[in-house]
């Protein structure tokens, strides 16, 4: 089994990039974030997160079309890996896992 | 719309730092970024665009430094300290000789250093030290400034002139004109009688009472280190003291002052509110407080007008210095310091701090590049298997740090541990700034480390790796490090034949004749200060009745030979206006000293024409006078008889004096002025000090008597007596004090030198072990080879010599000229320092050349 665990912030942008399908880059995973967990990263965050998940093998990237928004530069568009789909699915498994163990009572008095 | 574009510093920034294949997916997230903020103003969207900005330097994103490939930096730098600690232990000499000479030389420079800071920050801890003045006065335009009650002599009301915030007048009464009274015990000090303005003019820190505690009559604060003297361990706050001098009075101590700190020129030891008493007999000084607007000429004008008012004195001339003026310029001396500066002194050793900066600089320096110099092949080596420049920068600038630390460290130790002894032996005011100090220590020795690294790193990078490796390359010594070498080596003889004159200058002053008997000389305060008749006419008859008895008992012991009044003739001149009473001179200021007719025995002065004073032709406060040789000749008076001298300073009426006796010329002075016209009158008050003339080999038993009748008279009293021999002694303080700071920073000097010398000799025995195996190869011998291998040291010594002599020469010969009195500058004093210092620098080489010179060639020339 791999030992590679998912941070929290990983595993976020690993669900947003299969989330924004075709156009999942730096600022729209950014932006995607702040939408849907109402919370506010830094691109530089989102981007040093992204650079590890490629160094660990979870997604890979390949360039776009360079367009005007952009000043003329192009955008990397992020795709997860087999191995990345794996990873989240046994983070997915686990905490489903844990959450079928813990007895309905404690969750509804909170 | 025209799209704004993002802030160009930032994107700069990211373009150079970041890595290159994350650059452009960077820059255009910012950009789109950007573009998302338009809504907001246009500050918030910089702001924010900063704030990302930075967030994308992170280890992973930004640039690898240039150190080579698969190489962390960490990692490096593991290495690098590993290969510099490699390196000091094969080299165990140099590295220890160098953390040495950097320890010692900063710690030497950071003792001057921290003299020097004392000296400059004078009372600038009180926060309106800039607006405050001492106000001063002459009676004529001839005299000099004094500072006397100005307020109360010419009737001025300073609230009326302009620019003047506060006024206040002290009172400073000397430790044996004043007492403090605990339980029946007497507690001599110093005491300001003060207004209850006082702390608005000072910032002495009160650790306990508050600012306004004068304000009460009968409270007094005292200083933490004098209370500890009087209570001891009880608390001082609330204790209950009389205070005894020309006024008595019961105080409560209502204020504790911590410390006086050692760039105080103002000392205390208690501070009593001067609305007590209606009347201190002690003449006191006027101080004012002006405001930011204060000019020196309007005030003195102002004070014209003032004063034209009061008639009493229609010739004086009033003004004002400011006070923090007065330590070093010591325009007026005043009984409120206690201490004056000196600027030349300061000049002095300002210079001796720069001479131990440069002459650790280039000690480690030097030492530092020689050992460069054995790695040379090393340094190839690297450079070969794909070392960049950086790298090699970096491993000499990693071996530097460990000096840095190390020696930081071990530098505040050395200082924590010398600071006592210095303080001690130099006899300095001074106050351990232990943080300040380290700061400072750290200062400087970063700043010798990061030269000796750029010299290291220049010589690295001007390095052909090829020459390095083939051993082409010349191990020489640079020229310009023979050169700095040789300039120490000037800086050292030049302060130690500085030195030699020093001590012989002194060695004269404390001998020279002066004219007047110095040995079995006592001085000593039996009477307190007089009472004021008119206020308290039985402690005035108590007093006489004292003195009778006192002068009796002295009289009639044996071992005795003379009792007199009045006070050693050392520094203890004052100058009043004289002149011939029939002639329409003007008056000149002439020094006049009080003597009693007994006088002249206790010094064993001798007349010249007419006689002394005596008891049976004489009263006290005659009109009478002696001369000495100089006045006669000053006023070229041919018969004394004929010629009456008249003075301005005593009465307003104008009285003649008669001259009754001429005496031979003799020093009062400091050696350093010649001997000046003296005026000796017979006006002796009965409180002045006794002087004691003993008979030889009687000393301890009078002063075990003096203590004895002394205790007897002032019961709870301390004796104190000073010698002449001491006075003498303390005349030549100052001078005594250059000479120890230039023997010890000479020693030092001496020390670093050699150290650098000891450098050239190890690296040159080094280098040149083939070329002596050739030569005696070649049948030389050990002589031989000896004499060539040191004469090449010996001769950085010569040149150094020629280069200081002249110098020293001109500089001593000035120094020399402060003096009327002085020792000659004789050549021997130069061949002596030249033989010292030649016989040092052998001793430092010798142990390199010997071992080289006997070194048998076989074991040299092996490997050829």
């Amino acid at each position: 089994m791999s030992k590679e665990h998912l941070g929290e912030l990983e595993e976020l942008i690993l669900l947003v990039i299969l989330k924004l399908e075709k156009d999942a880059y730096g600022l729209a995973i950014r932006q995607e974030i702040i939408k849907q967990a109402q919370r506010s990263v830094t691109i530089g965050a989102v981007h040093g997160t992204v650079n590890r998940l490629e160094d660990k093998g979870l997604i890979e990237s390949e360039y776009g079309g360079a367009t005007e928004e952009r000043g003329g530069r192009r955008k990397r568009i992020l795709t997860v890996t087999a191995a990345g789909l794996k990873a989240l699915e046994r983070s997915k498994d686990v905490k489903m896992n844990l959450w079928q163990q813990i007895p309905v009572l404690v969750v509804n008095k909170s | 719309m025209k799209r704004r574009q993002p802030p160009r510093l930032p994107e700069w920034l990211l373009s150079i730092l970041c890595r290159e294949e994350l650059v452009e997916e960077i820059m255009g997230d910012m950009y789109e970024y950007y573009e998302l903020l338009s809504h907001k103003p246009t500050w918030k969207r910089h702001l924010l665009y900063w704030f990302h900005s930075f967030q994308f330097l992170r280890p992973r994103m930004i640039k690898k430094l240039p150190i080579g490939q698969n190489s962390s930096f960490f990692g490096l730098f593991r290495a690098n300290l590993r290969m510099a600690f490699r390196s000091y232990s094969k080299n165990k000499l140099v590295s220890g000789l160098s953390l040495a000479t950097l320890v010692f030389g900063v710690v030497c420079f950071q003792l001057v250093y921290a003299w020097i800071r004392n000296e400059q920050s004078m009372d600038d801890f009180h926060s309106k030290g800039d607006r405050i003045h001492l106000v001063v006065g002459k009676l004529n335009p001839d005299t000099d400034w004094n500072a006397f009650d100005v307020q109360r002599m010419f009737n001025i009301n300073y609230a009326e002139i302009a620019h003047v915030e506060k006024s206040m007048v002290v009172h400073s009464y000397r430790p044996d004109e004043i007492k403090l009274v605990n339980k029946g015990m007497d507690h001599r000090g110093k005491a300001l009688i003060v207004d209850s303005t006082f702390f608005d003019f000072f910032d002495f820190e009160l650790t306990r009472g508050d600012r306004d505690v004068l304000n009460d009559p009968q409270s007094i604060v005292i200083t933490k280190a004098f209370a500890n003297r009087v209570f001891g361990k009880e608390d001082p706050m609330g204790q209950v003291v009389d205070i005894k001098c020309d006024q008595t009075g019961t105080y409560k101590v209502a204020g504790l002052v911590e410390k006086i700190p050692s760039n105080s020129s103002i000392s205390f030891d208690f501070l009593v509110p001067r609305q007590s008493s209606r009347f201190w007999r002690r003449m006191p000084q006027n101080i004012i407080l002006s405001d930011a607007f204060f000019d020196q000429a309007t005030f003195d004008d102002d004070m014209a007008v003032a004063k034209a008012e009061s008639t009493r004195f229609p010739e004086s001339v009033l003004s004002s210095f400011p006070l923090k003026s007065i330590y070093l310029d010591r325009s007026v001396e005043i009984p409120l310091f206690a201490k004056y500066g000196n600027r030349t002194n300061n000049q002095t050793m300002e210079g001796v701090a720069l001479v131990l900066l440069l002459i650790t600089l280039v000690s480690f320096v030097n030492l530092q590049t020689s050992l460069q110099l054995t790695l040379v092949r090393k340094i190839g080596v690297k450079y070969m298997i794909g070392a960049s420049r950086f790298d090699v920068g970096l491993e000499i600038a990693v071996s530097r740090l460990i000096y840095l630390f190390a020696g930081g460290g071990l530098a505040f130790l050395l200082y924590q541990w010398l600071f006592p002894y210095y303080v001690g032996l130099l006899e300095l005011d001074l106050d351990s700034t232990p943080s300040f100090d380290m700061v400072s220590m750290s200062t400087v020795m970063g700043g010798i480390v990061l030269v000796s690294w750029l010299v290291s790193f220049v010589q690295v990078y001007r390095l052909k790796t090829s020459q390095a490796i083939a051993g082409k390359l010349s191990l020489k010594i640079p020229r310009l490090q023979r050169i700095l070498t040789t300039l120490q080596y000037a800086i050292t003889i030049l302060l130690l034949v500085a030195t030699t004159v020093v001590f012989l200058q002194l060695g004269y002053m404390l001998n020279k004749d002066t004219g007047l008997h110095q040995h079995n000389i006592v001085q000593t305060d039996f009477f307190e200060m007089m009472p004021n008749q008119a206020q308290d006419s039985v402690a005035m008859e108590r007093m006489m009745r004292q003195h009778d008895y006192v002068l009796n008992q002295l009289n009639n012991h044996p071992g005795i030979r003379t009792v007199s009044q009045g006070t050693i003739p050392i520094d203890m001149a004052f100058e009043s206006s004289w002149k011939i009473a029939s002639d329409g001179n003007e008056y000149t200021p002439v020094y006049t000293m009080p003597a009693d007719p007994r006088y002249d025995d206790v010094f064993g002065m001798e007349l010249v024409e007419g006689r002394f004073f005596s008891d049976t032709l004489d009263n006290n406060n005659d009109n009478k006078l002696v001369i000495n040789e100089a006045a006669k000749a000053y006023w070229g008076i041919d018969d004394i008889s004929q010629v009456k001298l008249t003075t301005n300073t005593r009465s307003s009426n104008q009285v003649d004096y008669t001259i009754i006796g001429v005496v031979k010329d003799y020093h009062y002075q400091h050696l350093s002025h010649k001997i000046r016209p003296l005026i000796l009158s017979y006006s002796i008050y009965q409180d002045r000090d006794v002087l004691v003339r003993v008979e030889e080999g009687h000393m301890d038993e009078v002063v075990t008597f003096l203590g004895d009748l002394y205790r007897e008279v002032n019961p709870g009293g301390i004796f104190t007596f000073e010698t002449m021999e001491d006075k003498i002694d303390a005349q030549y303080a100052s001078e005594k004090r250059l000479s120890s700071i230039y023997l010890t920073f000479s020693v030092v000097a001496l020390v670093l030198s050699s150290i650098g010398l000891f450098t050239f000799a190890f690296h040159e025995t080094r280098r040149r072990t083939k070329e002596v195996g050739i030569r005696k190869v070649s049948g030389a011998g050990f002589e031989h080879v000896f004499w060539l291998l040191n004469l090449s040291f010996l001769k950085s010594v010569a040149v150094a010599f020629v280069l200081a002599s002249p110098v020293v020469w001109y500089l001593m010969t000035m120094w020399l000229d402060n003096f009327a009195y002085r020792v000659t500058l004789s050549w021997w004093i130069f061949a002596g320092v030249a033989v010292v210092v030649l016989v040092v620098a052998m001793a430092t080489v010798l142990w390199q050349t010997v071992r080289l010179s006997r070194a048998s060639p076989v074991e040299s020339l092996r490997y050829e």
